[in-house]
């Protein structure tokens, strides 16, 4: 240590506020522990990517976008017509902001009430139990000394080296998301679950999409079916979709793509890249810890998130999906494991969403992945269009389909695609966490008429006594099911 | 970590050429930190545990519990967890399933509320027997499991106690002493003060400091001398123990539950560092230096303050040479340690200077006479003297 480097001491270290560090600090205060809570944006950074430039700006672009692209169907069905005028993004960045501060305050009471210190600066680490807090160039960091740490530094988005982000015309979904003026041609590039849900927004919104994707299908980590079938919906909505594309040069105007059928120029006025996220741990000086990220820039912890003794990795840096919920999750358990408190990340399931049109649901196993896992499969599924309540929302593509032990009748995933996927997946993903049977599902009553009565229908399905749906009688497999 | 590492197993002692796994501390799958046990092996001599090599996640145990492992023969293999179980593709993705196990595996069936109880009560639920429906693991069914499994080290890392918690009722002479010990004081102690040469504390401080710095732990003189403390109480188990006066029973502890009796601006608190004689020495560190923050910032937990079999207190701290340790009853003596400084002291006929430790140690004489006291301080003195000791 050089003179003058006093380390102050701090119970429990945060670094960062997403959804990883601010619900990890508030679980540790519930534990007795002294927290301090550091990002490098202080108290404005609090909700992290999530709140501030991810999951909440997104979906109310989305939910715009949607409304705005109901409104001529609504009106042929007898709502009054609104005027085309073009959509006023610049008012709507404003409510936008309105609610991200929202949410950004109410984190910041959260973490007040619960006693957190939540303090702006850089942090890295320089000992094993220790590091700098650095703020501005000309001041000398803050050297802070830990009992205990919980790293919580997220992503960022990934730079294509053909397509260096300038901010104006070749930008990341942050600056996407900001967008005052809707573009009047757009290429996505990546068609991934972020590409999807900017492309669909935009071009709903009324400008020109192409999304171009590398691998054969949109959506690539889902089943191809569902990429295929997401693909179908917004080709209606008039976007190009390129797969199996590869980005070759930017002429400035024209972004060049390679295919299996030639090359192709596509005359953008902005080129959205949304080829995925790093983790931010190349600039935490992870080696005064001694450990170091794999090749793909994320840390490797055990079920207890542990990288040392005294310090826990969790969120978008640590593997599995990088999602917020994913995040939140780890940070009970980061708290509880360095307080003391045996604990372990052991899910069963982190249910995914594609807020794309028709929406994208999964949770657990799909029947590949089951199979795979050696069980004996089999899938019951119910379609969209036989809901009554999806009618009344003009809704009719999609379906809800439950994947479960053929032996058993234990549900081991689904996956929902249709209106309000997102909130359907939650009953799901409940009962692939209880080891639910089927008949836990038809056997339980629900509301009439709602979407979630999919649940119960597919249910039945696979007991062999649909109602909704005609269906050929299938004997009970086994004694296991009455 | 560059590459998995393979452990074989090692020549524990003369002419051994095999071992017996009694248990693994370590699930396949789990994180082991280096020098922490892993596994437990006997021999027709002894039963010894194992630490492991490296950190790391345990890829493979090559030898079953209850298998027998010849010497130099492949023990685990420890390496990235990324050897397992593909990392998820880049971020962010669709739902990849958490990393797992390659061999195909059914997971246990049972609810989140299940599943946490069973970590935190350390109890694996592939042995467990679900009583629910369609053999769903019920809450209540890890209460018959607890009986069953030994307390599994995956949580802990530490391994089932043989030796249980012991109460006699107090007879014959040490009953009459404690009567009229009674009768005569209500604090009836008797204390020892003893100063020792603590040049080779400080130097295995010095040398073991690099390796914690390396942990991230920060060493100091305190968890040293709790070491020495707990090998004194092996000695002399007399003193780990409690007394209820009314019922004249004595209770001495299969473990050693210290109280460390830290000043707060409140006033004196004494968190209890459970089972401290199975930590190792970085657990022991940390764990002092996690309940000291507890107690000093009033969040220690009533758990965490009681229980205690034996109180040490550090003089030291307060600047002071030495004072009068009290007994927190039930319990039946304290330790105490003043601060090192330096002095002239004679080796060999000439005055030199030495760092020296003043040590002080009061016993209820109820349960403790001077002998006792002596054996004890003696064996502390011993191991501050000559801290290899320790590692016996
Ligand atoms: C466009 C978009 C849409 C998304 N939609 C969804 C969605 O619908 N659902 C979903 O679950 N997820 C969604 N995500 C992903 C989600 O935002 C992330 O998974 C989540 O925010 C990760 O949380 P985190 O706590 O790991 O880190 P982050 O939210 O990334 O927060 C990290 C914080 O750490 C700070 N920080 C970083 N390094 C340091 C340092 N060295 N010192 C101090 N501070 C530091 C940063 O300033 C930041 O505030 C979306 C992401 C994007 C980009």
């Amino acid at each position: 240590m050089v003179v003058g480097e006093m380390p102050e001491g701090v119970d429990l270290l945060v670094v960062g506020g997403g959804p990883g560090g601010y619900v990890a600090a508030i679980a540790a205060a519930q534990l007795g522990r002294k927290v301090v809570l550091v990002d490098a944006d202080g108290e404005d950074g609090l909700g992290g990517v999530c709140v501030r430039v991810g999951c909440i700006p997104s979906k109310a672009l989305i939910e715009l976008a949607a409304h705005v692209h109901a409104q001529p169907a609504w009106a042929a069905r007898g709502a009054p017509a609104v005027t085309a005028d073009p959509v006023d993004l610049a008012s709507f960045q404003e409510w936008r902001q309105e609610v991200v501060d929202g949410l950004n305050d109410g984190v910041r009471r959260l973490l007040r009430r619960a006693g957190v210190e939540v303090r702006r600066g850089w942090f890295r680490f320089t000992r094993p139990d220790q590091g700098a807090l650095v703020t501005d160039a000309d001041r000398p960091p803050t050297h802070l000394q830990f009992t205990s740490c919980i790293v919580a530094t997220g992503s960022r988005p990934i730079e294509l080296p053909l397509l260096p982000f300038d901010g104006v015309r070749i930008v990341s979904s942050t600056e996407a998301l900001g967008l005052t003026r809707v573009p009047g041609s757009v290429a996505v590039v990546g068609g991934g679950y972020i590409g999807l849900e900017l492309g669909t927004a935009l071009a709903k919104l009324g400008a020109d999409v192409s999304i171009v994707e590398a691998q054969p299908t949109l959506l690539p980590t889902m089943d191809p079916q569902i990429g295929r079938l997401v693909a179908h919906r917004v080709e209606e909505l008039g976007v190009r979709v390129l797969t199996g594309a590869k980005v070759t040069g930017d002429t400035g105007s024209a972004l060049q793509v390679g295919t299996v059928d030639g090359a192709v120029e596509l005359d953008v006025e902005l080129v959205v890249v949304a080829v995925g996220r790093t983790p931010n741990t190349d600039d935490l000086g992870l080696a005064a810890l001694g450990v170091s990220p794999g090749a793909d820039g994320r840390l490797a912890v055990g079920a207890d998130l542990l990288l040392t003794p005294r310090v826990a990795a969790i969120g978008d840096i640590t593997p599995g999906p990088a999602l917020a919920h994913k995040a939140s999750a780890e940070g009970h358990v980061a708290a509880a494991v360095l307080s003391g408190h045996p604990d372990a990340f052991d899910p069963t399931t982190i249910a995914a969403v594609v807020f794309s049109d028709p929406e994208v649901a999964q949770a657990g196993h799909t029947a590949a992945s089951a199979s795979a896992a050696s069980h004996q499969v089999a899938t019951a599924t119910f379609p969209v269009a036989a809901s009554g309540r999806a009618r009344t929302l003009g809704e009719g593509a999609g379906f809800l389909e439950y994947v479960y032990d053929e032996a058993t009748g234990i549900v081991l995933g689904a996956t929902v695609v249709g209106p309000h996927a997102s909130e359907l997946i939650a009953e799901a993903a409940l009962a692939v966490e209880l080891s639910a049977h089927l008949e836990d599902l038809a056997g339980t009553i629900h509301a009439h008429p709602t979407l979630a009565e999919m649940h119960h229908e597919a249910a039945l399905v696979g007991l062999g006594r649909p109602v909704h749906v005609p269906g050929a009688r299938r004997p009970a497999a086994n004694g296991d099911r009455s | 970590m560059t590459g998995p590492v393979e452990f074989r197993m090692p020549d524990v002692g003369e002419g051994i050429a095999e071992a017996e796994v009694l248990s693994w501390f370590v699930e396949v799958g789990a994180r082991v930190t280096e020098d922490e046990p892993m596994v437990q092996v006997e021999t027709d001599k002894s039963i010894v545990e194992i630490p492991a090599p490296a950190t790391g996640t345990l890829l493979r145990q090559c030898v079953p519990a209850g298998g027998i492992a010849q010497v130099d023969e492949l023990l685990a293999v420890i390496g990235d967890p990324a050897e397992i179980a593909p990392t998820a593709p880049s971020a962010p993705t669709a739902p990849t399933e958490p990393a797992r196990p390659a061999a195909p595996h059914r997971r246990p069936l049972a609810s989140p509320h299940t599943r946490r109880l069973a970590v935190r009560r350390g109890i694996d639920l592939a042995g467990v027997v679900g009583t629910g429906p369609h053999g769903r693991i019920l809450a209540t069914d890890l209460d018959a499991a607890r009986q069953e499994q030994t307390r599994p080290a995956a949580a802990t890392g530490r391994p089932a106690r043989t030796r249980a918690d012991e109460v006699v009722e107090l007879r014959g002479l040490r009953r009459s002493i404690a009567r009229s010990m009674t009768a005569a004081l209500t604090i009836p102690h008797v204390t020892e003060f003893r100063e020792v040469d603590a040049s080779q504390l400080l130097a295995a401080r010095a040398a073991l400091q690099p390796g914690f710095e390396a942990q991230g732990v920060r060493l100091s003189v305190f968890p040293l001398l709790l070491k020495a403390v707990i090998r004194a109480l092996a000695i002399q188990p007399s003193m780990n123990a409690t007394y209820d006066a009314d019922a004249e029973t004595l209770t001495t502890y299969a473990g050693v539950h210290l109280g460390m009796a830290t000043a707060t601006d409140d006033g004196l608190i004494v968190p209890v560092v459970r089972d401290a004689d199975r930590l190792g020495l970085t657990e022991l560190t940390l764990e002092v230096e996690r309940l000291a923050e507890r107690a000093r910032s009033r969040t220690a937990t009533p758990e965490e303050l009681t229980g205690g079999s034996f109180t040490v207190t550090n003089f030291g701290s307060f600047g002071t040479w030495l004072g009068n340790p009290v007994i927190r009853p039930p319990e039946v003596a304290i330790a105490g340690f003043g601060r090192i400084t330096e002095k002239v002291v004679a080796v060999d006929g000439q005055p030199v200077v030495r760092p020296v430790l003043p040590i002080v140690v009061a016993a209820d004489h109820r349960i403790n006479d001077g002998a006792h006291l002596a054996a004890f301080v003696n064996a502390v003195a011993d191991a501050v003297a000559q801290p290899l000791l320790l590692l016996s």
